[in-house]
């Protein structure tokens, strides 16, 4: 089942209007690490990307079938969908460093 | 590759290979780090994701399960996760929670102390009441509490826990409500209810109060149960009450007796259950007042013990006519025990003697709410009828439908047979007494034929043809004289004058009697004992004894038989008689009748000796018969048993008592000549015929003859005459005056008189019992001239 989180609730409201970011997280239910995941990729989307971006969370405890699309294979996994290229994060993104980098948002700093 | 320089479509694929790498890589390097806590396994049945680490899945589901709510809110207060209680109060789906700002979810005037609450959640955790903004817009009042989770990885984390007020107070609502109902309750409650704790009664409800005779609870509450609990009691209760302290389950209701106030005791039921009255173990107890119900118990106890033994048939049925209940006297008189006889209809009882008409007026009767009364004929068991007299009675319930009847019934075939009996005893008694007057009549003339025959003998020469002529005529007034004898025993004026016998003898004479009696085809077998004692009875009662007995075995034998009489001595102590009901200790004379005819059943036996049974077709007997032997073996001091069974005969065995002191038997022998007197005798008899007689048969015999026509005439004739009078000789019967009452007058006036009376029958006056007094010298008429020449000796003589 996909998450799209309504109103402005993660969405931040600053501007960088010529990037939208698209980010989907796949979770296994409310593991610790999903838990985790979500909390710290939160967090770090705030700081950087306040307004532009939202976040999808995919339960595939719920619907196993949605990792197809994404070639999961570990839980969580982070897909950045937008900008593209595609590029995924696995684990629950507790080093900021490593999801900076993995994310290409260094670059952008 | 012809250069140095690389083929750009190589270079992408060396950089998605690198990628892919990098991304294995890191898969690999995010599993042995922990960062992964799931995998998603592809397989031929699609995708599986398993969890790695569960080691907080006891939590998990701990916290999906409890009726609270839980979130966990990021550092900017946004929900990172929540329980499924949670999503239920704010009443929107869970997933939609996620992500969201929690203070959107809280009544805005309350999102103040909300952010109060997140601030001081690292160092406390306060309770705080909060109202919620559910989906659909309504405020939830909550009880919120939170504590700050941080740790050196992650960032730090408010735990929330929310508890929905709503239910808590509707709980509370319901609580209140509930012991609102129970102390009505307890208030209302017809019973009473008490608690005991600690030895005393701390608490009882109003009914319970007035049970005890108090006004008020106040007067009971408090108070030691010792109070309420007679002396003899106490133990048995106190252990129960501790039984049940010791949690043991509540008891059945047990009956009991309780004291008032006043001390009155009352039966109580009591039904007790343990109980923890603030905190501590008590026992609740329910009182019942049984004091009624004891006295209706004991009402219909004694009802009931009364309707199961009255003698009347009493039994109950349902509208349809069912037996539902049957008294002990409905078995003995129809013989359908008890479990025969409910369940079924009455009718089983029908007899045909009445017809459908009747019972149809019954029912009719009872049906419409009336009792009914009458006599009918019914039929028991084994299908003999009797009648009984019956009132049958609807009971209908307050509203006047019939539930059920109640039938009374009185057997009254014995009072009928009773009334039958008596019947005939009168019809006997008047033909008696009619027989007795004829008789007695009737004697009076054949004393005189007798007696002018045996005069008239004398003068006629022993050869002569007319002398031949007059013994005929004797004879024939001898047979006459025999046939109201029979008539005046038949009418029980028949006196009985004892004598001291031989056994043997007396039987001995009367075989001709007896062969004659039973005919020709039953074969006569005499069997006397030896060296018998005397007995003393009547002559004739030993014949009728004799008569009766033989003629009952010729009908018992029907045909060709054998007839026994044997006689024996016997005797019979104390400890004989004690277990052989019907015999008297002493030593008896037995004289055993036996055939071997059909013989008799039980209940035959039963009714042998009552006057008026008979076995024999109408007319063939009286049924007095045994009776009268019965009757002359008790007058004599005996008794008489019988030994019968069907088909094997019978044997009646009469015992007469041995005749103490005597040694000489009394023979009556006729002496030749008759023996004469001188001596001067009056004879009084108001029959004209017989007073010419006497004094023609008295002169004829020597003696001087005064004679009277009646008792005043006699004491005329006493008086002018001037010698002795040694004897006068009196009828019993005359008007004016009887002659005993004669008798004692003359005594007056000549002591040394002696008297002789003289009767067709014997009536109470010189007779008592039928037994003649001592010292009264009887002559019975007619009498021949022998008979009175001798007794006139006699007691003259005497």
């Amino acid at each position: 089942m996909k998450i799209k989180p309504k109103g402005g609730s993660i969405k931040a409201s600053t501007a960088k209007p010529e990037e939208y970011w698209t980010l989907r997280l796949y979770v296994a239910g409310q593991t610790s690490k999903s838990t985790a995941a979500f909390d710290n990729l939160k967090r770090i989307c705030e700081e950087r990307l306040k307004g532009h971006y939202s976040i999808e969370v995919i339960d595939l405890l719920k619907n196993p079938r949605l990792a197809k699309d994404d070639q999961i294979l570990a839980i969580p996994t982070l897909v950045r969908k937008l900008p593209p290229p595609v590029r995924r994060l696995i684990g629950d993104l507790s080093n900021t460093e490593r999801v900076l980098v993995g994310l290409d948002l260094r670059r952008n700093n | 590759m012809t250069n140095g320089v690389p083929d750009p479509e190589l270079l992408a694929e060396i950089e998605d290979l690198r990628a892919r790498l990098a991304e294995a890589e890191e898969t690999v390097r995010a599993i042995r780090d922990g960062e992964v806590d799931a995998l998603v396994i592809a397989g031929d049945k699609g995708e599986k994701v398993h969890i790695l680490g569960e080691g907080d899945r006891v939590y998990r589901q701990f916290i999906e399960t409890i009726s609270e709510g839980t979130a966990t809110l990021s550092a900017e207060g946004d929900i990172l996760s929540c329980n499924a209680s949670l999503a239920k109060t704010l009443r929107q789906p869970l997933v939609q929670l996620l992500g969201t700002a929690m203070r959107d979810h809280l009544s805005p005037e309350d999102r103040e102390a909300f952010r109060a609450i997140l601030a001081q959640a690292g160092t406390e955790s306060r309770r705080r009441k909060i109202r919620l903004k559910t989906g659909d817009g309504l405020p939830v009042p909550v009880y919120l509490s939170a504590t700050l989770l941080q740790n050196a990885e992650a960032e730090p984390v408010f735990c929330l826990v929310l508890t929905d007020l709503e239910e808590v107070i509707s709980a509370e609502e319901t609580l209140r409500e509930s012991e609102q109902r129970y102390r009505e309750l307890l208030e209302l409650a017809p019973v009473g209810i008490a608690v005991y704790a600690e030895g005393k009664i701390v608490f009882i409800n109003p009914a319970g109060a007035r049970l005890l005779g108090a006004d008020s609870e106040e007067l009971i509450a408090g108070k030691p149960i010792t109070e309420f609990i007679p002396p003899d009691r106490l133990k048995t209760a106190q252990s129960r009450i501790r039984r049940m302290m010791a949690g043991e389950h509540g008891l059945y209701p047990v009956e009991d007796i309780y004291l008032k106030l006043d001390g009155t005791p009352i039966n109580v039921e009591v039904m007790a259950t343990p109980l923890a009255y603030k905190g501590e173990p008590a026992v609740q107890v329910i009182i019942t007042d049984i004091n009624k119900r004891k006295r209706a118990e004991a009402e219909l106890e004694r009802l009931m013990a009364a309707i199961e033994q009255v003698g009347d048939i009493v039994f109950i049925t349902d509208p349809e006519g069912t037996i539902q209940y049957v008294n002990p006297a409905f078995e003995t008189v129809t013989g359908y025990p008890r479990e025969e006889a409910i369940g079924r209809n009455p009718r089983m009882l029908k007899s045909g003697e009445q017809d459908q008409a009747f019972y149809q007026g019954l029912w009719q009767t009872i049906s419409s709410g009336k009792s009914w009364h009458g006599t009918l004929v019914n039929k028991r068991k084994d299908g003999k009828l009797y009648a009984e007299e019956a009132t049958i009675s609807p009971v209908s319930d307050p509203g006047g439908r019939i539930v059920s009847y109640v039938a009374v019934k009185r057997d009254i075939s014995a009072q009928r047979l009773m009334q039958e009996q008596l019947r005939q005893a009168q019809k006997m008694e008047t033909v008696g007494r009619l027989a007795g007057g004829v008789a007695h009549d009737f004697n009076n003339m054949l004393q005189v034929i007798i007696s002018y025959v045996e005069l008239s003998l004398e003068k006629v020469e022993a050869g002569q043809p007319l002398h031949k002529y007059l013994l005929e005529i004797l004879r024939a007034a001898h047979r006459s004289a025999e046939i109201t004898g029979q008539l005046l025993a038949f009418a029980r004026k028949q006196t009985v004058s004892p004598k001291v016998l031989d056994l043997n003898e007396a039987v001995a004479g009367t075989q001709k009697m007896i062969q004659r009696l039973i005919g020709e085809d039953i074969d006569f077998a005499w069997m006397p004992g030896h060296d018998l004692w005397k007995v003393k009875i009547d002559p004739a009662q030993l014949d009728q004894i004799l008569a009766n007995l033989s003629v009952n075995a010729r009908d018992a034998i029907g045909g060709v038989g054998k007839l026994t009489i044997k006689t024996e001595k016997v005797g019979f102590d104390q400890a004989y008689c004690a277990i052989h009901a019907g015999f008297q200790p002493g030593e008896y004379l037995l004289l055993a009748v036996s055939d071997n005819g059909c013989g008799m059943d039980r209940e035959t036996q039963s009714h042998l000796f009552e006057p008026f049974f008979t076995t024999k077709g109408l007319g063939k007997g009286t049924g007095l018969g045994l009776a009268t032997i019965y009757g002359i073996v008790t007058q004599n001091n005996g008794f008489i048993n019988v030994y019968s069974k069907p088909g094997h005969g019978t044997t009646f065995k009469v015992y007469l008592p041995r005749a103490v002191g005597v040694t000489a038997t009394e023979r009556v022998e006729a002496k030749a000549a008759p023996r004469r007197g001188t001596e001067t005798v009056l004879v009084v008899e108001d029959e004209a015929a017989i007073l010419e007689l006497a004094r023609e048969s008295l002169e004829h015999l020597g003696y001087t003859v005064l004679v009277a026509r009646s008792p005043e005439e006699a004491i005329l004739r006493s008086g002018e005459h001037a010698g002795p009078i040694q004897l006068m000789i009196t009828d019993v019967v005359m008007p004016q005056m009887n002659g005993r009452q004669l008798a004692e007058r003359l005594y007056a006036e000549r002591p040394g008189l002696k008297c002789l009376y003289m009767s067709g029958y014997t009536a109470d006056v010189i007779a008592h019992r039928g037994v003649l007094d001592e010292g009264v010298r009887f002559i019975a008429k007619p009498f021949s001239l022998t008979v009175l020449a001798e007794k006139v000796r006699e007691v003259l003589d005497g």
